[in-house]
């Protein structure tokens, strides 16, 4: 597997959290999702990776050959954009316009401004645009993406693009990241974070899930599915499988849980049921999972 | 060039047509003012236009100083929005530094301007002491923007604003020793304080780079 | 084709199981490529590494070949093979027709003569 960012040993302390070690290789041509939940350390992370905060310890390798996160050869090929208030509040459309083209060489004003009527937003040409303090979250990020995404880059980290936006829209930003991809054919990669992967399922390949800090399970999410599964039976059976499974709950009628695929033999063997999870349930196992060992 | 484009960096693409029309609207004011005074003839009213408008003026190219410096200090605050684009773009800590030193010399425009054309049109007092002010409050600025406390920051500004208020409160009360006191008076505050606003934009331009990568 | 996003077949199995049907039948010749793997994704609105897998599982049967640089081509098919896969699937279709005759009380005679019917259409 070709890696398009590596890191090894990489800490961020605060004063009432640390980040880390953390041991991350995301693969080259495939969208990572970055799951967790919220103050989890995927913000954290993914601040670091941009160069927004910087580490205590540890290091970085981008493209395989970067060390420097402030090499601006380097700032040139990722696009990153932040969860909220990405941009400064008074600032309208043309505003952003005009600092991204100072910013990036390869930002793409006429691309931009197609992006933002794409996605429903103000654009330069906009009578009246609403500064961004004006706009809704949805919108604020809205306008964030279509910034990114008019620029050519080869890695998008984008921190929870998908939590602010209604359900179409959301679909609208998977069809733009698996086409992003595409584009790339097997050279440009993305990085996104999310506290909620229902929606976003169908557009991560790689998963890396995240708890306090420290990542606790990463691979390919088909590898993932095939690695694990969802245990169902009766609540009188539960005692007999509990011990094998990483989580689980029971209620009066009926337990499930998430256990590894290798005894999947011995569950059926006790009468329960076993099916390969859905991305989100393989979540909420493995969150879950990790909370109950904390 | 780079100087300009690091400021456009930190303040889009608006703030120059907005700044330049604050500028021009101020400048027809003090010279609309100062037209007035002189083509009639009332001591009331002149002394009413005189107040007005220079106050008027004064606040407004301090405002406009306060304006621009200070929101390139707010792309160092985390907690403002903006935060993480600068800090994304390559060499944001430069282009600080550069944003920093050109948003100064842009708002030393209109307080020159001000100081120009008012002390033409009106010859009035009040008007060197609204351009010390405005160097005074920009000074501050560029010192004490890196401290955390907003508190420190905000009563810093309210002392110096009382501070400037109590000496325009003494300078127009004692009318008799206008031409004696506050000459010599003022021509060492003057120097004083500009002496303070350099030192305050080197130190802001010098540490401005440590600032940028140092986490609060 | 068709992918039902809820099934209990992974959509990976789905996907294969179509792309060999498409082979086998000859709709997609040898020497072909396939869709690029991005590409596929992005039109069936799934992950990248979902397609992938079904192209693995291709390639692991012998079906298609990687190339380097230009994705999936579709391998020379074994023709007795192929040859052997349509009879048995004849067969299962023979047995289907025969079962629903004896259900309608339709004789081996009246049979033979329907298919020979419809043969010549």
């Amino acid at each position: 597997m070709d890696a398009i960012l590596s890191s090894k040993g990489l800490t961020k302390k605060y004063s009432k959290f640390t980040l880390g070690g953390i041991d991350l290789e995301l693969p080259k041509g495939f969208a990572t999702a970055l799951i967790g939940a919220n103050g989890a350390g995927k913000t954290t992370l993914i601040d670091v990776l941009c160069g927004v905060i910087h580490a205590n310890a540890g290091e970085v390798t981008y493209f395989g050959e970067y060390k420097d996160i402030d090499s601006s050869e380097l700032r040139e090929r990722i696009g990153y954009c932040a969860a909220q208030g990405f941009f400064p509040a008074a600032w309208k459309a043309k505003d952003i316009a005009e600092a991204m083209s100072m910013a990036y060489a390869k930002f793409d004003r006429e691309r931009f401004n197609k992006l933002c009527q794409e996605l429903e937003v103000d654009d330069e040409n906009t009578k009246k645009a609403k500064p961004m303090y004006k706009q809704s979250d949805g919108n604020r990020m809205r306008t964030a993406l279509a910034a990114v995404f008019a620029r050519e880059t080869d890695l998008l980290i984008l921190d929870e693009p998908g939590s602010t936006l209604d359900p179409l829209m959301r679909d609208r930003l998977c069809d733009r990241m698996r086409g992003y991809l595409d584009d790339g054919n097997g050279e440009k990669s993305i990085l996104f974070s999310t506290h909620n992967i229902a929606d976003m399922e169908n557009a991560a390949d790689y998963a890396v899930f995240m708890d306090k800090g420290q990542i606790i399970e990463q691979g390919f999410v088909e590898d993932l599915k095939d690695k694990y599964v969802i245990v169902r039976g009766d609540a009188a059976d539960y005692d007999n499988s509990k011990a094998l499974m990483l989580s689980h709950n029971v209620n009066k009628t009926v337990f499930e849980g998430l256990a590894l695929a290798a005894h999947k033999n011995r569950f059926e063997a006790e009468g329960a049921v076993c099916e390969r999870p859905t991305l989100q349930q393989l979540s909420i196992g493995m969150l879950k999972y990790a909370e109950e060992r904390r | 060039m780079k100087y300009y484009d690091s400021y456009k960096l930190f303040h889009g693409k608006n703030s120059i047509k907005e700044y330049g029309a604050l500028i021009a609207a101020n400048t027809a004011l003090l010279i609309v003012g100062g037209v007035l005074i002189r083509v009639i003839n009332n001591e009331h009213f002149q002394g009413f236009i005189t107040g007005a408008v220079t106050f008027l003026c004064g606040v407004a190219a301090l405002t406009v100083g306060f304006a621009l410096v200070s929101a390139v200090f707010n792309g160092n605050w985390p907690e403002s929005p903006g935060y993480k684009f600068f800090h994304s773009v390559a060499d944001g800590a430069g282009h600080f530094r550069r944003a920093i030193l050109f948003s100064n010399m842009l708002s030393l425009f209109p307080i020159a301007l001000y100081a120009a054309v008012g002390g033409v049109m009106f010859q009035h007092f009040i008007i060197v002491i609204m351009t010390i002010t405005a160097f005074f409050m920009l000074g501050l600025i560029n010192l004490t923007s890196h401290i955390k406390s907003p508190w420190v920051r905000i009563g810093s500004f309210c002392i110096v604003g009382f501070a400037f208020g109590f000496y325009a409160g003494v300078v127009g009360d004692e009318e008799e020793s206008f031409p004696v006191l506050p000459l010599n008076v003022t021509i060492i505050v003057c120097a004083v304080v500009l002496a303070f606003y350099i030192v305050s934009l080197i130190v802001a331009t010098m540490k401005a780079e440590k600032r940028w990568n140092k986490e609060v | 084709m068709r992918i039902l996003q809820n099934s209990d077949v992974p959509i990976y199995k789905q996907i294969a199981a179509q792309f060999k049907d498409d082979i086998m039948s000859g709709a997609i010749a040898e020497g072909e490529y396939l869709p690029s793997i991005r590409g596929l994704a992005k039109d069936l609105k799934i992950s990248v590494i979902t397609t992938m897998k079904a192209y693995e599982q291709l390639s692991d049967e012998g079906l298609i070949s990687p190339v380097q640089g230009k994705g999936y081509i579709v391998n020379p098919q074994d023709r007795e093979m192929v040859r052997e896969q349509h009879l048995r699937l004849l067969e299962q279709h023979l047995q289907n027709a025969m079962e629903s005759a004896k259900l309608a009380g339709v004789s081996r005679d009246e049979l033979i003569k329907m298919i020979t019917v419809l043969y010549e259409i």
